[in-house]
């Protein structure tokens, strides 16, 4: 009888040869796929806010996760056991049920043999070894598994790949002008274009929030700087807000961290002048504490240069336009000369109806020392100076437009004297660095003597 | 068995099943189909069951096969009075030349070769069973004695569809004798001119003997013995099983409910391991006649229908309906597919 052996060498070399291809199959579909999440996930970063990042990063990790699931299960079904391989050869190389019949014919009396149950060899078994071996090379590997490689998926995945290194190639083109970061002491509602997609501003103004619009520009500023929603501040959301976060910190490099840095100081002085608002307030009224609440959030508001339409920074919804338009014009000239660029309210604070004058009320004039510029109050190190002077603490409304004095309001504490209710000392204050000579010079307590002389 | 020696056996094979089916065509019109189960059967070992109206040519055929073959052939015609010693034989006193009487056995037409045993239902169950007994066993037991019958022996019984009137209906377990059953239609109109063509002309046609008559009987049961060689694969093996498991109704299986639906509808009893004997058997004649030392699956279809035909037995309903065995039949084959690995 003519041996086996080259039978199910053959057999075994177009088994690995098949399982090889469908392995190479899974893999680069499964490439392909992750290649194209990736690059559409990394444009996403780079141009989509942080919400529809989150939705689109996580449909994408679930569609490449169904994905390699469905892969991997084709591939299981593909993968071929010793088992499926004369079936299969039989079926493709039109055996017509010769290799199976013989593989199967030799194990059953191998077993019948091991268990004592042998007989003699089938009689017709030769002839069908002989028939196999005379039949190999219709079914050679290379003859049956005809490609080593799958054209298509392997197309497909490099297809893939390309586009995600085109998506990185661009990714410099899509960075977003470098914002500039002002401060404001009084609300802005100047996010002018609700259709602003850009989650990245060209303009950054740490303000005190309004009631009404805090929490979406909180939510969008928070977008611009990179940071998690203060509303969301779920583990999920946090991980797609750092996935996209570092995504743009390595294709946008280092300019990306510096504004992502500038937005965060942005941040933190918000803060501290929230804070500082907060200790401000608190000798006041409790009920009014109270109603004021929402108000002394702060918050940063982004504003591009570019407002298509959209409404002017410092213009109260609902007042009048046109004394607004006035009063922003009348500041413009200031603001300019101060260097502030186009946008007067933010330098110079509105006069309007209702509206609080500069210096007026408890909070400092954010001009007091000069226009606000984007020295780092923070970089350069800060200084706490004690201020020992009386800070009238008292409800104080805002000044007239007219420039008359405001009218005295209702005393909340009548069994206080005159002058001695509502004043609160602020112990310290954070300043820039750059300021010290200046606010030394301006709250250096010099000798009374001296001063009588 | 050397390949050469063995691809040598398979050609004899395909030639002498050849040949044999060439002479009968000589003198049998049309009819291709049938003669091919019928001499499926033949060398399978089993008998056949023919139904067809009169004078579709069953008894030409079955004489046709003897004379290709060389061997012996008697027809008997059943009929309600015919009795079981009409068919096996009897015993006879019988005066020896010395003046001593004895019983002497006198063979009946069973022993022969082939045997035609025409309207087989006319005949009373007991004469019936002399018969079976003689397919099932290959004997006959005459006042006790048993009588082997010279192998090969192969019956071909034929059943006619009408008249039934004073009939008596094989009961299923003598179906079950049956290796396969096959319709005689009535012949196609191209056929049935060359056959009165054929049958009145001056010259008739005569079968040739295809083996020596000496050595016909070995030689058939030689063949035969190269059938049961042909080699099936466990998963052949399997696809029978499931096939035959798929007639049975699923009243008659207990908690097992895989069965064909046309089967659960239509099924009111199934064959058993005959049918899968049937069906293997008939599967490897069919190999070897492609020259094929083992079975596929193609092969047990390929018989199915002849081996299962007269195994399943239609409900009432299905009978109303017109549902016809085949139909039942392809839908157990269908089903049997689909549970292929």
């Amino acid at each position: 009888m003519p041996a086996v052996d080259p039978i199910e060498r053959q057999m075994r070399l177009v088994r690995r040869r098949r399982n090889l291809l469908e392995l190479q199959r899974g893999v680069y579909f499964l490439i392909a796929t992750a290649a194209t999440s990736a690059a559409a996930l990394v444009l996403l970063a780079l141009v989509a806010s942080e919400r529809l990042f989150a939705a689109a990063s996580w449909s994408l990790g679930g569609a490449v996760a169904a994905t390699a699931v469905l892969l991997g299960r084709e591939l299981r079904q593909r993968w071929m056991s010793s088992d499926t391989v004369p079936g299969w050869v039989d079926a493709h190389a039109r055996l017509r049920g010769r290799l199976a019949t013989l593989v199967a014919v030799r194990a059953r009396d191998a077993g019948a043999r091991r268990g004592g149950e042998g007989g003699g060899e089938p009689a017709f078994l030769p002839l069908l070894v002989a028939e196999n071996v005379a039949r190999l090379p219709t079914w050679r590997p290379d003859a049956l598994v005809r490609r080593r490689v799958p054209r298509v998926a392997l197309a497909a995945a490099l297809a893939a790949t390309a586009a995600l290194a085109l998506a990185v190639l661009i990714a410099p083109r899509l960075r977003p002008p470098f914002p500039e970061i002002v401060y404001s002491d009084e609300p802005v509602d100047g996010v002018e274009s609700d259709e602003q997609t850009d989650t990245t501003p060209s303009r950054i103004v740490v303000a005190p929030a309004r009631r009404d619009a805090s929490r979406h520009r909180g939510r969008e500023a928070g977008a611009a700087t990179g940071g998690g929603d203060d509303t969301d501040d779920s583990r999920l959301a946090q991980l797609s807000s750092a996935l996209q976060d570092r995504i743009r910190r390595d294709l946008w490099g280092r300019e990306w961290e510096r504004m992502r840095d500038e937005m965060a100081r942005a941040e933190r002085a918000m803060n501290a002048r929230s804070a500082a608002s907060g200790r401000e307030r608190g000798g006041s009224d409790a009920s009014e504490e109270r109603g004021e609440e929402d108000g002394d959030r702060w918050e940063t508001a982004g504003l591009s240069s570019t407002r298509p339409g959209g409404r002017r920074l410092g213009r109260k919804p609902g007042g009048d336009p046109t004394a607004n338009g006035h009063a922003a014009e009348a500041t413009d000239t200031d603001a300019a000369a101060r260097g502030m660029g186009d946008d007067e309210s933010l330098t110079a604070p509105r006069a309007g109806t209702g509206e609080p004058a500069p210096g007026a009320g408890n909070e400092t004039d954010p001009n007091l020392f000069g226009p606000a510029t984007n020295v780092d109050p923070h970089g350069g190190g800060t200084f706490e100076l004690a201020i020992n002077a009386p800070v009238r603490a008292g409800r104080g409304g805002p000044r007239r437009p007219s420039g008359e004095a405001p009218a005295a309001d209702h005393d909340a504490q009548p069994q206080l004297g005159r002058g001695t209710h509502g004043e609160q000392t602020i112990r310290r204050m954070p300043v820039p660095a750059a300021y010290e000579p200046i606010v030394r010079e301006v709250f250096a307590h010099r000798d009374s003597a001296a001063d009588m002389r | 068995m050397t390949p050469s020696v063995a691809s040598a056996a398979i050609a004899e094979f395909q030639a002498t099943f050849t040949a044999v089916r060439r002479e009968i065509a000589k003198v049998v019109i049309g009819h291709d189909r049938v003669i091919e189960t019928i001499l499926t059967a033949f060398f399978a070992g089993g008998h056949v069951l023919i139904e067809g109206v009169p004078g579709t040519g069953k008894t030409l055929i079955v004489r046709s096969l003897a004379e290709a073959l060389n061997l012996s052939f008697n027809r008997i015609q059943f009929t309600v009075d015919l009795m079981p010693a009409d068919i096996t034989g009897t015993r006879v006193i019988n005066e020896g030349a010395d003046g001593r009487r004895e019983f002497v056995f006198v063979a009946g037409p069973v022993f022969a070769h082939l045997l035609l045993a025409d309207e087989v239902n006319r005949a009373t169950p007991k004469t019936q069973s002399a018969l079976l007994e003689a397919m099932a066993e290959q004997q006959v037991t005459v006042a006790g004695t048993s009588y082997p019958l010279a192998p090969p022996f192969f019956v071909l019984a034929t059943l006619n569809p009408i008249e039934m009137e004073g009939t008596y209906q094989l009961p299923e377990a003598q179906l079950d004798r049956f290796l396969f059953k096959v319709l005689l239609d009535y012949p196609s109109q191209a056929e049935l001119e060359r056959i009165v063509g054929t049958t009145t002309s001056a010259e008739t046609a005569t079968v040739s003997a295809v083996l020596e008559r000496e050595h016909a009987p070995a030689r058939v049961e030689e063949l035969k013995r190269l059938v049961r060689h042909v080699l099936v694969a466990p998963d052949v093996e399997r696809y029978v099983a499931t096939l035959v498991r798929l007639t049975v109704p699923p009243a008659m299986r207990g908690g097992d409910r895989t069965s064909a639906g046309a089967v659960a509808r239509a099924g009111r009893t199934a064959g058993a391991s005959a049918a899968g004997q049937a069906l293997l058997l008939g599967a490897k004649v069919m190999a070897l006649l492609d020259g094929r030392p083992h079975v596929t699956h193609a092969d047990v279809d390929r018989i199915a229908l002849a081996a299962l035909r007269h195994r399943i037995v239609l409900n009432f309903a299905a009978e109303a309906a017109g549902i016809d065995t085949a139909h039942v039949i392809e839908g157990v084959l269908a089903a049997a597919r689909r549970l292929r690995p």
